[in-house]
């Protein structure tokens, strides 16, 4: 009950509205269920009056009951539309927000397209629940109850013998939710196999060609869709089964009715008007149980749906603003690093002890092979991460975190800390205080987390761009900028003039439906977006190597534009941005291994110099031919 | 920010290359091959419908005969029939249905295998044609589209039409005035259906676009999260999705208050049909020309009137789309394969590995030619790469030796044996492709090293690891060579995913080589891995590589440069250089800015 006692919370905003069409549908049942009372009063009382201008009245009764019905049900179905859509409309809204605010590492553990099955096919099935499902429910019994009601009204005695159909209506809906379903769930399921082998094999006709192992596939295929075949054929088959009974076991009591009435008419205790109303009112318990069926399966649905729905609104931030956030207008960009680890999932340590510290206008290039932490390293600067908050030790090489009571688990055995020390086996561990990154000597952690960010600039390599127009896109920082600005930004960024060439220029619109751009092209787009955002710090993951020279020369040119004046932490394979970094970090899985610059780390003749030759290896060897080439040729 | 509407994948669609007679008939013959079932199908049907239709029969003559007699013997009879034709109506039911959607089931499956067999046999220009994303949707949404009607849809609504022509045909035998006066309510039945079903199907066709803008832009915004979080943009981004939901708001809401008429509508024209029976069957109860037996069962009849026209109502909307799915599924079985092996294709066996392009010409499009009178021989064990730019027909060339498209003049040869006269297998088993983009398949690390051969040991899978120096990278994953790939192997990283295909194409241990060198690309250790990797791989074979990077194409044995299809320089390295040509002008970019680095 609970999730679902929250999702009903939203359409209770709207309480008139809500309870509105619960009585609107209410009436109308009603009305509905008054109708035979008609028929048999008809039969019983104006057909023997013999009096033609009694019937039009009684007739036009029926059918103004019908009307009114019909009117009713309307109101009602209309009333949970806008309330149902009403309602999501809020909870899309909250569920966005609520993903807005959510830290990296939230999207690190959930996939997209889970989160994205939250916020659409989850909250669909949620909203048929609000639109059918309380209506449905509620009319359900209404409609049970109100139909009772009038057998007892009419004949007490023979109403004592319908309630052999109660139990009838009441098990079927169950056994229908309980057998029918879990069946029609496993056939979903296993289309859900066949189309994702279905897609393999389409996707990947050419590899499969390739290997000739057409058979194989086929193989597959075939038993995908044999599985599939099967387990359709069951479900609809076991569908075939419940669905009719329901209309036949309602049919036996209308028998047992025809028997038991007959009796009873024959006694004198029953007239026919009676019995015509009563036929009529068994037809009427059809709807109840197929409509609690419906609601009880709808009801397990949405329930699943808004628990996966509601983790996103629960789940708690990590990152979030201080509750006395440091006022600042500007700063400086010096960066200092302390003793910071940092693991995404808790055990494995990113980073493991990291400190230094970098000035104002300093490029810090960060080299390491990947999972050396060197990205995660510069995600901790505007809190896409925070850093691990508590303390450690470490022993025989390893880092250890404290708990909250300042205890420690090492290979099943436990530890506390005394006099900021720890024991173990006779070695004296000193407890390190938990890390901490700071920016103009304040921890980031004591900024508001828009101040901090608007402040430091982020350029990927392979850029996310939105699907807006290129204009738009650049200018996502300062959407005001002027058209000067925008142009100023993107000459600098080195791509003002590919973006004139572009169909419709600055207005082209890019992503899905826009014109394709090259990764290069892309690039230089992030690089004049983060110019115009002009940051005091810029972190430059530029990791992997560009495709043709050009292009390479281009982006080099805009970067060195949009280095100029700022602290930037740059990720590269560069030779030449390394070179000219004023500090050289080098990291191994997730510590700092070597730290200077290239001379002094060329000098020291460490791991850095290793790499130097790894990186220049194949290409000086290239290189050193072409060289002697060219300046023979 | 604009959102454009996307009319091009419209399911409903059709092109009317195929009448719909011949559509129906083709549906029809994937169930009729199951002519035995079919028949006790109708059979069962026909039970059913009497089952049915002769219930109110025993009803009337139970009101018209049994109660005034105060026969309880009889009564019990009545009874027990009635009950007994219930019972009937249910088993013929069930087993009509079980019947059905076996058949049905069956018919599904074969059309999905029949179209899938189709798509597996169909040359690469099909699928250069069209995205992998239509082409999926044929095998998955159509065939769903064909189910709905192969599945039951079909019999069920001829017998709802047979109902309704019975009821009909009934309660005008039974009286035919008070019959006439209840179909008077029949028309107005009819035009309300059809205006509500196409009120609601237009309005539910935005609602579904509608939604897919929610999709999209929802996706975009968690695939840009991190950009929206680093630039301090979230306000807007919520304005903006804000936008979004409040089209879809509006446009269920215009198709709920469709759905909300509709039913209740329908239902009070069936109102009105009891309604006359009642004033003017009630008159003639007065006047005694009518039974009260007869008048409930018209009213009986009424009732039963309004599901079939629901039924058949919906159908026709069922058809129009099964339809439109079964025409895209049938043209695709309909389509011949453009490359299919000759009557006397020879296996290709103990290649050596000599490659000759004979003046070929070719173009993907009539008309417009991509190579030109191209010719190229390749010595066995040679490594040849060629450079070019986007368009100069690079690829061309490896489709072409591939034969996933035959040439237009000329002839490719393999050890001077024309590849049309070989069958499409053993070309294929004797060259080993790796694409730019590497594609895995679902399963473990070890399954897609032995993708080409699956009954290698581990030992050899290990081997082939070792030989291309991958061992280390890939043991170092989560679960070793254990780990699940997950889809298209999006577990992975990119250059890992390079790694994998590099041993799974070194396990098949093919003759030739075709290498088409990844453009996008990894961290320089891994990179460093690829290269090495890519070195012992064309070892000893012919070899054929599509190169972008410096490095790869210094240590071919040949660099051929294409232009516009035409092969304008060959030669090595060295060679290209001092000639101060094309390759120079390509390169020397390049190799300044990397000289200007050291």
């Amino acid at each position: 009950m609970g999730y679902i006692w929250r999702l009903t919370q939203y359409p209770l905003r709207h309480k008139r509205l809500f309870f509105g069409f619960l009585v609107s549908a209410t009436i109308g049942t009603a009305f509905n269920v008054l109708t035979p009372s008609v028929l048999s009063t008809i039969i019983d009382s104006v057909i023997p009056s013999a009096d033609p201008a009694l019937l039009i009245p009684y007739s036009l009764l029926y059918l103004g009951l019908t009307g009114l019905y019909s009117v009713f049900d309307i109101i009602a179905r209309y009333g949970a539309v806008l309330s149902a859509h009403r309602s999501i409309y809020e909870l899309r809204q909250d569920l966005y927000e609520a993903l807005m605010e959510k830290d990296l590492a939230f999207y690190d553990r959930n996939e997209t397209g889970q989160l994205i099955a939250r916020v659409t096919t989850d909250v669909t099935t949620m909203r048929e629940f609000l639109v059918w499902g309380y209506r449905v429910i509620f009319m359900g019994i209404v409609q049970l109850i109100g139909t009772y009601v009038m057998m007892w009204l009419i004949s007490p005695g023979l109403t004592m013998y319908m309630f052999v159909a109660l139990p009838v209506v009441a098990l079927f809906g169950v056994a229908f939710a309980k057998h029918v379903r879990p069946v029609f769930f496993r056939a979903r399921q296993m289309y859900g196999r066949l189309s994702s082998v279905l897609t393999e094999n389409i996707v990947g006709i050419k590899i499969i060609r390739s290997f000739t192992s057409e058979d194989r596939e086929g193989q597959r295929v075939r038993r995908a869709n044999e599985e599939y075949r099967d387990v359709a054929t069951r479900a609809f088959r076991l569908a075939a089964l419940y669905q009719p009974l329901l209309p036949a076991l309602l049919g036996v009591i209308t028998g047992l009715l025809v028997y038991v009435g007959g009796v009873r008419f024959v006694e004198g205790s029953l007239t026919y008007g009676e019995f015509v109303a009563f036929v009529a009112l068994i037809g009427m318990l059809i709807l109840p149980a197929r409509f609690l069926s419906w609601g009880i399966g709808m009801y397990q649905r949405a329930s699943a749906a808004a628990e996966r729905t509601f983790y996103v609104l629960d789940h708690e931030d990590e990152i979030r603003d201080p509750e006395q956030p440091v006022e600042i207008s500007d700063i400086q960009g010096e960066v200092e690093f302390e003793n910071v680890c940092f693991g995404y999932d808790g055990n494995r340590m990113i980073l493991d002890g990291v400190s230094f510290r970098v000035l104002p206008g300093q490029i810090v290039a960060l080299v390491g092979g990947t999972g050396s932490g060197k990205s995660s390293l510069t995600r901790l600067i505007p809190r896409l991460y925070d850093v691990d908050p508590s303390p450690t030790i470490q022993y025989r090489g390893r880092t250890y975190r404290l708990d909250e009571h300042g205890c420690v688990e090492i290979e099943g055995r436990r530890y506390y800390a005394k006099d900021g020390k720890i024991e173990i086996d006779g070695t004296v561990c000193p407890v390190r205080p938990p890390g901490r990154v700071l920016v103009d000597g304040i921890d980031v952690r004591m900024y508001r987390l828009t101040d901090l960010r608007r402040r430091i600039g982020i350029v990927h390599q392979d850029p996310f761009l939105f699907s807006a127009t290129v204009r738009e896109n650049i200018a996502f920082a300062r959407p005001d900028a002027s058209q000067e600005e925008i142009e100023a930004a993107a000459r600098a960024a080195m791509a003002h003039e590919f973006i004139e060439r572009l169909p419709e220029g600055y207005d082209s619109m890019v992503g899905e439906r826009g014109v394709t751009l090259s990764g290069g092209q892309r690039q230089r787009i992030a690089i004049a977006r983060a110019l115009l955002a002009d940051p005091r710090i810029l972190i430059l993951d530029d990791s992997t190597s560009a495709v043709d020279a050009r292009t390479e020369m281009l982006i080099q040119q805009a970067l060195e534009n949009l280095m100029r004046g700022r602290t930037t932490f740059v990720i590269t394979h560069r030779m030449s941005t390394i070179r000219n970094a004023n500090l050289i970090v080098v990291m191994e899985r997730g510590r700092v291994v070597e730290i200077g610059t290239h001379e002094e780390l060329l000098a020291a003749g460490g791991i850095y110099a290793g790499i130097y030759e790894t990186l220049t290896e194949m290409e000086t060897r290239a290189l050193q031919r072409t060289s002697v080439e060219t300046q023979e040729g | 920010m604009g959102y454009h509407l996307d009319e091009q994948d419209d399911p409903d669609a059709r092109s009317y290359d195929y009448p719909d007679r011949t559509l129906l008939a083709r549906m029809v013959g994937y169930l009729l091959v199951y002519r035995k079932e079919f028949l006790a199908v109708i059979i069962l049907m026909a039970a059913n419908m009497a089952a049915i239709l002769y219930s109110p029969f025993v009803l009337k003559h139970a009101i018209d005969i049994d109660f005034p007699t105060g026969d309880l013997n009889a009564l019990a009879t009545t009874a027990l029939l009635y009950v007994g034709l219930q019972i009937a109506a249910w088993l013929t039911g069930y087993s009509m249905q079980y019947l059905m959607t076996g058949m049905g089931q069956r018919a599904i499956f074969n059309i999905r295998q029949d179209l899938y067999d189709r798509l597996q046999m169909m040359s690469q220009d099909f699928y250069d044609r069209s995205t992998s994303g239509r082409v999926i949707s044929r095998l998955t949404n159509d065939i769903d589209r064909m189910g709905e009607l192969l599945n039951g849809g079909l019999i069920t609504t001829f017998a709802q039409v047979f109902i309704v022509t019975m009821i009909g045909a009934i309660i005008i035998t039974v009286d035919l005035q008070l019959a006439l006066v209840t179909l008077l309510a029949m028309p107005l039945l009819l035009v309300a259906t059809i205006y509500f079903r196409g009120k609601l199907k237009s309005a539910y066709r935005k609602t579904r676009k509608t939604i897919s803008i929610v999709t999209s832009s929802l996706a975009e915004s968690i695939a840009g999260a991190i950009v929206t979080k680093s630039f301090a943009r979230e306000k807007t981004s919520i304005a903006r999705f804000n936008e979004v939901i409040d089209l879809d708001y509006r446009a269920n809401i215009e198709a709920g208050k469709a759905q909300a008429t509709f039913f209740p509508a329908i239902r009070f024209i069936g109102g009105i049909g009891i309604f006359l029976i009642l004033w003017v069957g009630g008159l003639r109860l007065m006047e005694g020309t009518l039974t009260l037996g007869t008048l409930v069962l018209f009213i009986r009849y009424t009732n039963q009137f309004f599901r079939p026209i629901l039924i058949i109502a919906n159908f026709y909307t069922n058809v129009q789309s099964a339809f439109a799915g079964a025409e895209r599924v049938f043209s695709i079985i309909d389509t011949e394969p453009t490359v299919r092996d000759v009557p006397d294709a020879i296996d290709l066996t103990d290649v050596r590995g000599h490659i000759r392009f004979r003046n070929v010409t070719f173009g993907y499009i009539e008309g417009t030619d991509i190579l030109t009178d191209f010719s190229l021989e390749i010595q066995p064990g040679e490594t040849v790469a060629i450079v070019g730019d986007t368009g100069a027909g690079k690829t061309t060339v490896v489709n072409l030796l591939n034969r996933f498209y035959d040439i237009r003049s000329g002839s490719i040869e393999i050890d001077g044996v024309d590849i049309r006269r070989v069958t499409q297998r053993s070309l294929r088993a004797a060259i080993g492709l790796v694409l730019q983009e590497a594609f895995l398949f679902m399963g473990t690390v070890r399954d897609n090293i032995r993708y080409g051969r699956p009954d290698a040991t581990d030992e050899e899978v290990i081997r082939a690891l070792d030989t291309i120096g991958a061992r280390r990278v890939l043991e170092s994953l989560q679960d070793g060579l254990d780990t699940e790939v997950g889809e298209r192997g999006g577990r992975l990283s990119e250059g890992e995913r390079q790694l994998i295909s590099f041993a799974r194409a070194l396990l098949k241990n093919p003759r030739i080589l075709v290498l088409d060198e990844a453009t996008s690309s990894v961290d320089v250790y891994t990179e460093h891995a690829i290269q090495r990797g890519m070195r012992m791989l064309l070892r000893g074979r012919t070899a054929i590589v599509i190169a972008h990077r410096l490095s790869t194409i210094v240590q071919a044995d040949r660099i051929i440069v294409l232009e516009d299809g035409r092969i304008v320089e060959e030669g090595t390295h060295s060679e290209l250089v001092a000639k101060r040509g094309k390759y120079h002008s390509l390169y020397s970019l390049q190799v300044q800015h990397a000289l200007a680095a050291r």
